[in-house]
């Protein structure tokens, strides 16, 4: 119970916001790529969190990335007949990442990975003035 | 005064624990009512306590398109607030030793 286990749920959160934000660099980087390794554009991940318990008695939860998921939205398709990846009509897929969603999804992370640190802060600062108690 | 931080400490686990999982998708918000939690570890005396024991309060408003009613902002406050109680109970209970220190000590 207590501070320490607060700071395990913090580190568990910081964790699974960073891997969002990987998932999201993954997503813009490749918002061109028409052609991926298993074939057809690059399809944009989204991370699915999942509560986890955490410490000695688990009934402090943390969270993780439980998996992460391929978005099935059909990829937007350009009219390029001179690409050699253009259909018979002429037509490319391109994947369906729009970066304006990314960015925000970005910010949103970042602001969670925030507000965890600053939950590490208190705790922390609760946990030493517990211990000036011993002075 | 040592009742009140044990509560303080496991309502703040409930808070780091709501702020962890503001983007969870199903997950709710738990709280404990401080003076519910609070009665209950003064009757029960000096049992172990760990958060399970404390009812805890789940709130089913306002649900998101994701199932999940957490306001991260509203989550903090709350763990500030908590924080802040928790850390003037400390000062109660220091200076209330203290207190007894020389008390002892002058006698």
């Amino acid at each position: 119970m207590g501070l320490d286990s607060i700071i395990g749920i913090a580190n568990s959160a910081l964790g699974a916001q960073s891997q969002r934000i990987t998932l999201i660099a993954q997503n813009l980087a490749n918002a061109d790529s028409i052609n991926s390794p298993d074939g057809g554009p690059y399809q944009r991940r989204l991370p699915v969190f999942q509560p986890v318990p955490v410490g000695d008695t688990g009934d402090a939860v943390g969270v993780k990335l439980a998996d992460v998921v391929i978005d099935q939205t059909p990829p937007h398709e350009v009219y390029d007949p001179s690409s050699p990846l253009a259909d018979e009509s002429g037509l490319v897929k391109e994947p369906s990442v729009n970066p304006v969603y990314e960015m925000v999804d970005m910010m949103q992370a970042a602001r969670s990975y925030q507000a965890n640190l600053s939950v590490v802060q208190t705790a922390n600062s609760a946990a030493l003035r517990t211990l000036d108690l011993l002075k | 005064m040592a009742a009140a931080l044990q509560v303080r400490a496991a309502r703040a686990e409930l808070l780091a624990g709501n702020v962890a999982n503001a983007d969870t998708p199903g997950y709710t918000a738990r709280d404990i009512k401080f003076d519910d939690a609070l009665q209950r570890v003064l009757d029960n005396g000096d049992q172990q306590q760990g958060g399970a024991s404390f009812e805890t309060v789940t709130s089913r408003e306002n649900l998101g398109f994701d199932r999940n009613d957490i306001d991260i902002n509203e989550q903090l406050a709350k763990s500030y607030e908590n924080s802040l109680s928790y850390v003037a109970t400390l000062k109660l209970y220091g200076d209330s030793m203290g207190r007894l220190k020389s008390a002892t000590s002058s006698s």
